[in-house]
């Protein structure tokens, strides 16, 4: 888990041991506040921000200046309350101990305080310096409200800023705060100036302060042995080691039973500080509230999905052709005269040129085409918000998938490229989810294995041919994730989902989070790539194809009813999916000494077969290291089995119902 | 009709009615407005988060077809609850809000 990145024994780690005398400033607020644009604007520097609730997963860490001052900020993920759990396992408690902050930056949603002061007033009590960010002013001035800061400032007892993150305003005065604050405290913990006392501003009724100061007094007991030590409990750590206050540790320790009191008292200060002017309901909220409603909500939510897919295909097609053509214009020849220049042993050399110019290609030509042209658009969607509405609309349909509504968004990525959208189950959040998604996504033809269905079944078989196997793929997947739900144990947990505000999104924002993201695919993709291509032209050179052809050809034929070649031909679309057709073609030309058409090499019914078991077989190379990294070797290899088992019991089924095996 | 936002999201300012009838949220029609009574089940501590507490005052905007969730307005924010959720929170009718708004 991100926590790891540094340890409540090394607070502020990435400094330079204890001779650092920059405070550490800790981002806090609820999701969808801004906080990542905010501290964008502070560091100058872009972070992934999203208008959808849990974009930032890891601890982000930024060396900023303000006031003169240098400072590490961190920023930690969006959270609901102090024991909420924002990554869906350790409670935000543990990253705010992990980061260790001197200060804490609490950034609300102006327009609505009384549904943010809770998180302040929850940070208040750590009996940390707190400086509060009424963020967002912008959006709550077009819905007519403004806040008396000072006021605010008064009633909290911490310093107030009104701040906009989008254009800037009031962030370097308040972060400036935040660093002068942390910088006293830090001064204060290194014994180079003497505390000032910090009266806590005591909120709750007289019960609840007493159980407060009870717990904290048993906090704030030295353990007496050793052994005692040992069973510490994070939280008396955190008090121990001088990170928060015993009275703050008490606090978390009774979480729940504050949380009712600060909503009251949020709501009480949010009544005194807030100036509300009637203004006209922004169109915006009105469409927001449309997005939602079944009418026109789905039709929309279809609509859109429908327009996003063709314009990922008819950009991606474009631009994949395009690029193709430059490079074979340009880099293939370069590479087909350099490499056997250099490499002296001709099937390596072969074997090189295949890897360089098929690898790169690929990633050229379905990486910028295909992916970044979707992260483009999921961006832009991501950033207007309107995901979440997406997500309540299609809760009940991915609810008998085991799947919140939230899915939709990696499964629509995983039409475009599997890679992307084993990324972006991470916006989901349990594990269960993760791998229930995951799976679901492997099962999606990717832009890569639509073209292989496509190419395939349309010229030789007609166009309903090919609707017919997306339709078989697609039912395939559905029923496979059904019944992956049922054998997972546990169950989905039930919706609960704050709406984002809609709006138009930022070209900045989309268009840095699409290239963030797009460069993040190229640095895990490219090397597996290369890889791949380098084994697949080995192979190949080397002859060895013509051995596997023959080991797996009568397997082939008796289950799939398809020829050798097809089986060998799939098995390498391991590699890279669409080599499942151009492979299949170069190994028939092989066989047969002279070029051939795919509906020379099969009938209709046989290309039908091959086109639904090459989509549904195991994933490809890149996927597979995906799946790997995410959910870890025992779950993608069950994956990788499990898509392989099916595509072949599918695709016996389908051989025998067409009358070809 | 005035605003939601006319009424504090806590405390018992409205008196409850004799023979008020505790229905739960999943069973509101679209266009309702309602005081949360309590919240009991398992998902409580998720509705605390979201501030659905006793006293908070809720509107149902929308509802999906199939049992799918429940949209309401909490105040100036908008949350979609699944109806097993929504089921969990019992509400009392909102004083004068005996319509539709």
């Amino acid at each position: 888990m991100p926590v790891t990145a540094c340890h409540p024994a090394s607070p502020g780690a990435g400094r330079a041991g204890e001779a650092d005398r920059r405070p550490v400033v800790a981002m806090v607020g609820r999701p969808n506040v801004g906080k990542s644009t905010f501290l964008a604007r502070a560091s100058r520097r872009f972070v992934e921000t999203a208008n959808a609730p849990g974009t930032t997963v890891a601890l982000e860490r930024r060396l900023v200046t303000a006031g003169g001052r240098e400072a590490w900020l961190v920023d930690l993920p969006g959270t609901r309350s102090l024991d909420d759990e924002p990554a869906g396992d350790d409670p935000f408690w543990t990253y705010l101990l992990a980061a260790a902050p001197d200060a804490i930056l609490v950034v609300v949603d102006a327009g609505n305080l009384a549904r943010h002061l809770p998180v302040a007033i929850a940070c208040r009590d750590l009996g940390l310096p707190v400086v509060l960010a009424a963020n967002l002013t912008d959006e709550a001035a077009k819905r007519g409200v403004t806040v008396d800061t000072g006021r605010l400032s008064q009633l909290i007892n911490a310093p107030a800023h009104a701040t906009c993150g989008r254009t800037g305003a009031g962030v370097d005065a308040a972060l400036a705060d935040a660093v002068r604050l942390g910088a006293v405290r830090r001064a204060v913990k290194s014994g180079s100036t003497s505390p000032r006392a910090t009266i806590p501003a005591p909120v709750y009724p007289f019960a609840l302060e007493a159980d407060l100061a009870r717990e904290a007094a048993a906090l704030s007991t030295e353990p007496r042995s050793l052994g005692a030590a040992a069973v510490l409990e994070p939280i008396q750590i955190g008090v121990l080691g001088g990170i928060v206050s015993p009275r703050g540790g008490a606090s978390l320790r009774l979480a729940s039973g504050l949380e009712p009191a600060r909503w009251s008292v949020a709501a009480g200060w949010a009544e005194q500080v807030e100036r509300r002017v009637d203004v006209p309901e922004p169109f915006a909220d009105r469409l927001a509230r449309l997005a939602t409603a079944p009418w026109p909500g789905i039709p929309a939510f279809l609509g859109i999905s429908i327009a996003m897919f063709l314009a990922v295909i008819t950009i991606g097609g474009f631009l994949a052709g395009l690029l193709g053509e430059v490079w074979g214009a340009t880099m293939s020849p370069f590479l087909a005269t350099a490499v056997p220049a250099i490499v002296p042993w001709p099937v390596l050399a072969n074997a090189l040129t295949w890897s360089l110019d098929g690898g790169l290609l690929s990633m050229l030509a379905v990486g910028i085409p295909y992916i970044l042209t979707f992260y483009v658009m999921l961006a832009a969607l991501e950033d207007s918000g309107y995901l979440t509405s997406a997500a309540v609309l299609m809760d009940r349909v991915f609810g008998t998938l085991g799947l919140p509504g939230r899915a939709s968004i990696p499964l629509l990525a995983a039409a475009g490229c599997n890679v992307p959208a084993i990324y972006g189950t991470r916006v989901l959040r349990t594990r269960r989810e993760r791998v229930l998604a995951s799976w679901l996504v492997t099962l999606t033809p990717c832009s890569a294995r639509s073209a292989v269905i496509i190419a395939a079944l349309a010229p030789y078989a007609g166009v309903p041919a090919a609707i017919a196997a997306f339709g078989v793929v697609a039912l395939t997947a559905i029923a496979a994730g059904v019944g992956a739900n049922a054998m997972i144990p546990g169950r989905q947990p039930a919706l609960v989902l704050e709406l984002a505000t809609l709006r138009a999104p930022i070209v900045e924002h989309v268009l840095r989070k699409a290239w963030w993201r797009f460069k993040g695919f190229v640095v895990t993709a490219t090397p597996i790539m290369l890889l791949g291509s380098l084994a697949l032209g080995l192979v190949y050179e080397a002859g060895i194809w013509k051995d596997i052809a023959d080991a797996i050809g009568p397997a082939t034929q008796a289950v799939l009813g398809l020829p050798a070649i097809a089986g060998v031909a799939m098995a390498f679309a391991f590699l890279r999916k669409e080599l499942a057709l151009q492979l299949l073609l170069v190994f028939a030309t092989v066989q047969l000494g002279r070029a051939a058409t795919l509906g020379e090499l099969m009938v209709p019914a046989q290309l039908f077969v091959y086109a639904v078991v090459s989509s549904l077989t195991i994933p490809c190379i890149a996927t597979l290291a995906a799946l790997r990294g995410e959910l870890g070797t025992r779950a993608s290899v069950v994956i990788s089995g499990a898509s392989l088992v099916l595509a072949i019991g599918l695709g016996a089924a389908l051989a025998r119902v067409l009358g070809i095996a | 009709m005035s605003r939601t936002s006319a009424a504090p999201t806590s405390s018992p300012v409205f008196p409850a009615h004799a023979g008020d009838a505790r229905v739960p949220l999943s069973r509101i029609a679209v266009g309702w407005r309602r005081i949360v009574d309590g919240v009991d089940g398992p998902d409580r501590a998720e509705l605390e988060r979201e501030g659905v507490l006793p006293g908070s005052v809720v509107v149902v905007t929308a509802r999906t077809p199939l049992g799918g969730p429940v949209v309401v307005e909490l105040g100036r924010a908008r949350l979609a609850l699944s109806a097993s959720v929504a089921a969990q929170v019992a509400t009392r009718p909102f004083p004068g809000s005996d319509d539709p708004r």
